[in-house]
C-alpha cells in the first residue's frame, strides 16, 4: 500500500485520540474510585449496583428499626421485672397476712403497704418510652391506667375531677350501690384500697361499721347494722342527692382514688390491644409491644392482676382471711401472666438479636458486592493507567519521529 | 526532419517539465488540505507522419492532468458518514440523558426515593412524632422536586433538539447551494475534454459533509455534473436546487404545558421531508423516540408512586383519627407535576400512619335528614335517621366538634343561633320554631371509637413495604413484576445499553471511515517523498531538455558558420 503523509497523520491522530480516551477514562476511575460512573459504563452492573445500593440502605433502615424496637422492648422488660418484684412482695405479704394469728389491725398496716405497692404497680403499667406509653397498645399518647381522684367535697375542682354520685335507682341499706362517674356515667372500678372516705355534714363514717366498699367493682353498701344506717340511707342514698351535682350543699362528701381507663378526647375508653409493629426484614413485620391485657389478664383463668391486687387490699381492710389466702393463688397466677409476657418479650428480643446479626452480615456482604461491582480496583486501575500512559507516550513519540522527516530533509 | 524541429521538441519538453513542477508544487502546497487529491501530469509522445518512416516522434504532449482518486471509496465514505452522523446525535443525546438522570450517583432519583421511604420507616418507628412526620413531608417534597427537575431538563434537552434540527437544516441549505455552484463550474469547465479537478475535490468534500447530515444519493452525468437526491427527491440538479425548510407545530402535554415540534419540508414542492439517516435523522429520533422514552418512564414511575402510595394512604388514619387523605395530589399527570396533596402540605398531622382497630373507620361521616321541630330533642343516628326515640343502638355519640353542618336546601343554619348540638350524646335541638316542618339535612362526623391511636404505625409500615413490593411493570396478566427501584434501575440499565449500542455503532462506523479514508489517502494523498522525487525528476528532464536546445543551437551555429 502507498503510504502518504496524510495516511500517517490521520492514523496518528486516530490512535492518539483513542489512547487519550482510554487514559482519561482510567484517570476518571482513579480519581473517583468508581468503576461505574454512568449507565453506559456497564449497564448490567449499573442496574445491579443501583439495586444493591437501595438494598444496603434498606438493610440499614431495618437495623435502625430493630434497634429502636429493641430499646422499646428493653424498657418493657425493665418495667416487667419491677412488676415481678412488686408481685413478689405482694405474695410475701399475702402469705404473711394469711396467718391466722394476725390481727385485723396488723392486716390494716399491711394494707397501707399494699396501697403504696398498688400505686407503684399502676405507675409501672404506665411506663413510657420516648414519650409513649408502652403497655397502651397503639394508644401510646393516652395514659392507659390513670389514677383518678374523686371528691364530692370540692366543687371548685368540678371540672378537673371525676365526681362520684349514686345511682338514684338503687337506694337501700344492704344493697350494693354502684358508684358512677359524674361526667360520663360510667361505673367506677378498681378503687385504690385505703383511699375511700365518707363524710356527711362533717361527720366521718367508717368502713366496716357503717358501710363496706367493693374496691374492685366500685360499689358501696350501707350496712344495715350501722347505727347510722337510717341517716346514711336518707341523706346519702335516698334520692336527695342522687344524680344531682350540687350534693355538697347537703354536706355529703365521698373521696377516693381509683384506677381509671384511658379515654380519648371524645371521652371514650380507648382500646389498648393494638400492636406496635416494626418492619425487621423485607416484608416481615413483628409486634414489639406487650399489651395491657397480655400483662394483666391470665390467658387461662381470665384473672385480672390489677383486680387481684385491689382485692387483696380490700381483703386486708376487711380482715377477710379466706380471700387473703385466695390472693396468694391470684398472685401465683399473676406471676404466670407476667412471666408469659416477659417470655414473649424476651423471645422477640432474641429474635431481634438474631435478625440484627443476620442483617449485619447481609449488610456486609451486600456492601462488599456493591463495592465489587461499583468501585474501581485501585491496584488494577493504577496498573492499567500506567500501561495506558506508556502507550500514549509511545504513540506521541513515534508520531513525532515519523512525521518529521521527508526526502526534503535529505536533499 | 530538421534542426528546428529538434528545437521544437526541446521546447515542448521544457514546457512539460515546467508544468510537471507546477503540479508537484501544487501537490506539496496542498498536502494537508482536506479533500485534496493529488494530481498527476499525464504526458504522451507526440508524433507526426513521415513519408519514409511512418510515425516519427515529435516531442512530448501533455495528455491531461489527472486527479487521482477512487470515487467508489468516496461513495463508501458517504454511506458510512450518514451512519456516523446518525449515531453521533443519538450518542450525544443519550449522554445528555445519562448526565441528567445522574445514576449511579448521590443526586439521582434513586437516592431520593430511598430517602423518602426511609422517612416512612422512621415515621413507623415514631408514628406520633411531628418531626418524623415533617421528614416524610419534606422528603416527599424533595422527591417531587427531583422529578420536576429531571422532567424539565429532559424537556429542555428535547427542545434543544429542535434548535439543532433548525441549525442542521441551515447547514444543509448552504451545502446544497455551494454544491450547485460547483456543479455549474464543473459543467462549464468539463464541456470539453478538460477536468475541473479542484472543483471536484471541493465538491466531493461537500458531499461528504452533506452525507453526514442527511442521506443522499449521487448520480453523475457525462459532463461531470451531479444530481443529488434525498429520499427520492432531487435537491441539487445541474440546473436547479431545492432547499429544505422548517415547519413548526405546537402541541399540548397532559399537564397543560405546550411544546413545539419542528418538521422539515421541501421548500418548493412543500412535500414533507422524512429523514432516513444522518445527523438530522439522529436528531429526530432523539427527539421523538429516545428522550420521550425516558420522559415516559419517569412519568410511569411518578404515577406509580402516586397511585400506590395514595391507595394505601387513603386507607390510613391521620393523627386525629380521620381517614381518606391522599398523600400525593391526584391530578398528577406525570413527573412534571407530581406534588403532595394540599392536605399533607397544610398539616403533617394528616399523614396517615395508623389504621382503624376494627373493620369500621375511626371517624365516620353521616348525612342524616328529617324534620327538626322546636321543642323536641332529636337523636342523630349512625344509619342517617333523625329520631326522637332514645336508647337506639344506632345512636351516634361523640360527634366531632365543629363537624356538624345543618342545612335546609341551600341555606346553612347557624349553630347556637338556629340549633344546638350535644356533642357527647349526639342530640340536636332547634332553638326557635322558624324552621319547623322543614326537611333538615344534618351532615356530621362521629367518632366510632375505632381509631387505633397515634401509636399505631401499621399504615406507615404498609407504605414502607411498598418500597420493595411489586408495584410496577405489569406482565400480560396485569400482575406487577418489579418494585419501584427495580423498575427504575432497569430503566437506567436500558439507558446504558442504548448508549452503548449507539457508542459502539459510532465507533465501528468511525473505524470503517478511518479505514476508507486511509485507503483513499493511500490513493489520493500526497506523499512528500514522492513529490520530491517528482520534483527532482522534472528538474532533470528540464535540464536535459535545455541541453537538447543548446545542442541544437550549437549545431545551428555550426551550420550557419559554414
Amino acid at each position: 500500500m502507498r503510504i502518504t503523509y496524510r495516511t500517517i497523520n490521520r492514523h496518528m491522530q486516530y490512535v492518539i485520540t483513542d489512547r487519550y480516551n482510554d487514559l482519561s477514562k482510567l484517570q476518571e476511575q482513579l480519581s473517583t474510585g468508581k468503576r461505574l460512573l454512568r449507565p453506559s459504563d456497564d449497564p448490567v452492573d449499573v442496574a445491579n449496583a443501583l439495586q444493591l445500593r437501595t438494598k444496603v440502605k434498606q438493610l440499614n433502615q431495618f437495623t435502625e428499626n430493630m434497634n429502636d424496637g429493641a430499646s422499646f422492648m428493653q424498657i418493657s422488660d425493665t418495667a416487667m421485672m419491677s412488676i415481678d418484684d412488686i408481685l413478689q412482695r405482694l405474695r410475701e405479704l399475702a402469705l404473711q397476712a394469711s396467718s391466722d394469728t394476725m390481727s385485723a389491725k396488723e392486716r390494716l398496716f399491711i394494707a397501707r403497704e399494699v396501697e403504696q405497692l398498688t400505686r407503684q404497680f399502676v405507675a409501672l403499667t404506665n411506663s413510657m418510652h420516648k414519650g409513649d406509653y408502652i403497655f397502651a397498645g397503639t394508644q401510646t399518647k393516652i395514659m392507659p391506667f390513670p389514677v383518678e381522684g374523686s371528691s364530692a367535697s370540692r366543687p371548685e375542682d368540678y371540672t378537673n375531677l371525676k365526681m362520684a354520685y349514686y345511682d338514684a335507682s338503687a337506694v337501700a341499706p344492704g344493697t350494693p350501690v354502684q358508684i358512677m362517674d359524674a361526667f360520663n356515667g360510667r361505673a367506677i372500678s378498681n378503687i385504690i384500697p385505703g383511699t375511700f372516705n365518707l363524710k356527711v355534714a362533717g361527720t366521718t363514717y367508717f368502713e366496716g361499721t357503717d358501710f363496706t366498699v367493693d374496691y374492685a367493682n366500685g360499689t358501696i353498701t350501707i350496712l344495715p347494722t350501722s347505727p347510722n344506717a337510717a341517716l346514711l340511707s336518707a341523706d346519702v342514698l335516698n334520692g336527695t342527692i342522687a344524680g344531682v351535682p350540687n350534693y355538697s350543699l347537703n354536706g355529703f362528701q365521698i373521696t377516693f382514688e381509683y384506677v381509671g381507663k384511658g379515654e380519648d378526647i371524645y371521652g371514650q375508653p380507648v382500646d389498648n390491644s393494638g400492636e406496635v409493629l416494626r418492619e425487621i426484614e423485607a416484608g416481615i413485620v413483628t409486634p414489639i409491644n406487650i399489651t395491657a391485657n397480655e400483662l394483666l389478664v391470665d390467658y387461662d383463668t381470665g384473672t385480672n392482676l390489677l383486680e387481684s391486687i385491689v382485692q387483696f387490699g380490700q381483703s386486708l381492710i376487711q380482715n377477710d382471711r379466706p380471700n387473703i389466702i385466695g390472693s396468694v393463688t391470684n398472685f401465683d397466677t399473676g406471676f404466670k401472666t407476667v412471666l408469659a409476657a416477659q417470655a414473649k418479650n424476651g423471645a422477640r428480643l432474641n429474635r431481634f438479636d438474631l435478625t440484627l446479626e443476620r442483617n449485619e452480615s447481609q449488610t456486609i456482604e451486600t456492601t462488599r458486592l456493591q463495592s465489587e461491582i461499583e468501585d474501581a480496583e485501585l491496584a488494577e486501575t493504577a496498573t492499567k493507567f500506567a500501561v495506558a500512559q506508556t502507550v500514549y507516550n509511545a504513540a506521541l513519540q513515534s508520531a513525532a519521529k515519523i512525521i518529521q522527516p521527508s526526502l526534503a530533509n535529505f536533499l | 526532419m530538421g534542426l528546428f524541429s529538434v528545437l521544437g521538441v526541446g521546447t515542448k519538453a521544457l514546457a512539460a517539465s515546467q508544468l510537471g513542477m507546477d503540479i508537484t508544487g501544487q501537490n506539496i502546497a496542498n498536502a494537508d488540505v482536506e479533500g485534496y487529491s493529488r494530481k498527476r501530469l499525464n504526458m504522451a509522445a507526440e508524433y507526426r507522419y513521415d513519408g519514409t518512416f511512418g510515425q516519427m516522434g515529435f516531442g512530448v504532449r501533455v495528455a491531461n492532468i489527472e486527479r487521482i482518486r477512487d470515487e467508489y471509496i468516496d461513495q463508501q465514505i458517504r454511506g458510512q458518514n450518514k451512519e456516523v452522523g446518525y449515531y453521533t446525535e443519538i450518542d450525544n443525546t443519550l449522554e445528555s440523558v445519562e448526565n441528567i438522570l445522574m445514576e449511579p450517583g448521590d443526586t439521582g432519583i434513586m437516592q431520593f426515593m430511598d430517602q423518602f421511604f426511609d422517612s416512612w420507616e422512621n415515621l413507623a418507628n415514631n408514628p406520633a412524632d411531628i418531626a418524623a412526620r415533617t421528614m416524610v413531608k419534606t422528603n416527599g417534597e424533595v422527591l417531587t422536586n427531583v422529578f420536576h427537575n429531571l422532567s424539565s431538563e429532559l424537556r429542555d434537552l428535547r427542545d434543544t433538539r429542535n434548535d439543532e434540527i433548525v441549525n442542521r437544516v441551515e447547514k444543509v441549505n448552504e451545502l446544497i447551494n455551494e454544491i450547485f455552484n460547483l456543479n455549474k463550474e464543473i459543467g462549464i469547465v468539463e464541456i470539453g475534454d478538460q477536468k475541473a479537478n479542484d472543483s471536484r475535490d471541493r465538491r466531493d468534500l461537500l458531499l461528504k459533509n452533506l452525507a453526514k447530515l442527511i442521506q443522499i444519493d449521487v448520480i453523475e452525468n457525462d459532463h461531470g455534473q451531479i444530481t443529488v437526491t434525498t429520499s427520492g427527491n432531487i435537491i441539487v440538479s445541474p440546473v436547479d436546487t431545492q432547499e429544505l425548510e422548517i415547519t413548526t407545530n405546537v402541541f399540548t402535554r397532559p399537564d397543560g404545558s405546550n411544546f413545539s415540534n419542528v418538521g422539515i419540508r421541501f421548500a418548493k414542492s412543500k412535500k414533507p421531508y422524512i429523514p432516513m439517516g444522518g445527523e438530522i435523522k439522529g436528531l429526530f429520533d432523539s427527539r421523538d423516540i429516545h428522550i420521550p422514552e425516558y420522559e415516559k418512564q419517569l412519568d410511569t414511575l411518578a404515577l406509580g408512586l402516586v397511585d400506590k402510595i395514595n391507595a394505601q394512604h387513603v386507607v390510613g388514619y391521620n393523627l386525629m383519627g380521620y381517614n381518606g387523605f391522599n398523600f400525593f395530589d391526584t391530578t398528577t399527570t406525570g413527573a412534571s407535576d407530581i406534588s403532595l396533596s394540599a392536605s399533607i402540605l397544610s398539616d403533617v398531622k394528616n399523614i396517615a400512619a395508623a389504621l382503624a382497630q376494627g373493620s369500621r373507620p375511626a371517624i365516620t361521616n353521616i348525612v342524616a335528614s328529617g324534620a327538626l321541630n322546636f321543642g323536641n330533642i332529636y337523636q342523630l343516628t349512625t344509619d342517617g335517621v333523625i329520631s326522637t326515640g332514645n336508647g337506639d343502638p344506632e345512636n351516634a355519640r361523640n360527634i366531632v366538634q365543629g363537624r356538624v353542618i345543618a342545612r335546609i336546601g341551600n341555606t346553612t343554619l347557624i349553630e347556637n343561633v338556629d340549633y344546638s348540638v350535644n356533642y357527647v350524646t349526639g342530640t340536636i335541638q332547634m332553638l326557635h320554631n322558624g324552621y319547623d316542618n322543614n326537611a333538615v339535612t344534618v351532615d356530621f362526623d362521629y367518632n366510632t371509637g375505632n381509631f387505633a391511636g397515634p401509636g399505631d404505625n401499621r399504615n406507615a409500615i404498609e407504605i414502607s413495604k411498598l418500597r420493595h413490593a411489586l408495584t410496577m411493570s405489569p406482565d400480560p396478566l396485569g400482575n406487577a413484576s418489579a418494585s419501584f427501584d427495580q423498575y427504575y434501575s432497569t430503566v437506567i440499565g436500558r439507558l446504558g445499553f442504548a448508549r452503548n449500542e449507539a457508542a459502539s455503532n459510532l465507533e465501528t462506523r468511525e473505524f470503517l471511515i478511518e479505514q476508507y479514508e486511509t485507503h483513499q489517502d493511500a490513493i489520493a494523498g500526497v506523499s512528500l517523498d514522492e513529490e520530491m522525487a517528482e520534483l527532482i525528476k522534472f528538474q532533470h528532464t528540464y535540464q536535459a531538455a535545455a541541453r537538447v536546445i543548446t545542442t541544437a543551437s550549437t549545431m545551428l551555429d555550426i551550420l550557419l558558420n559554414i
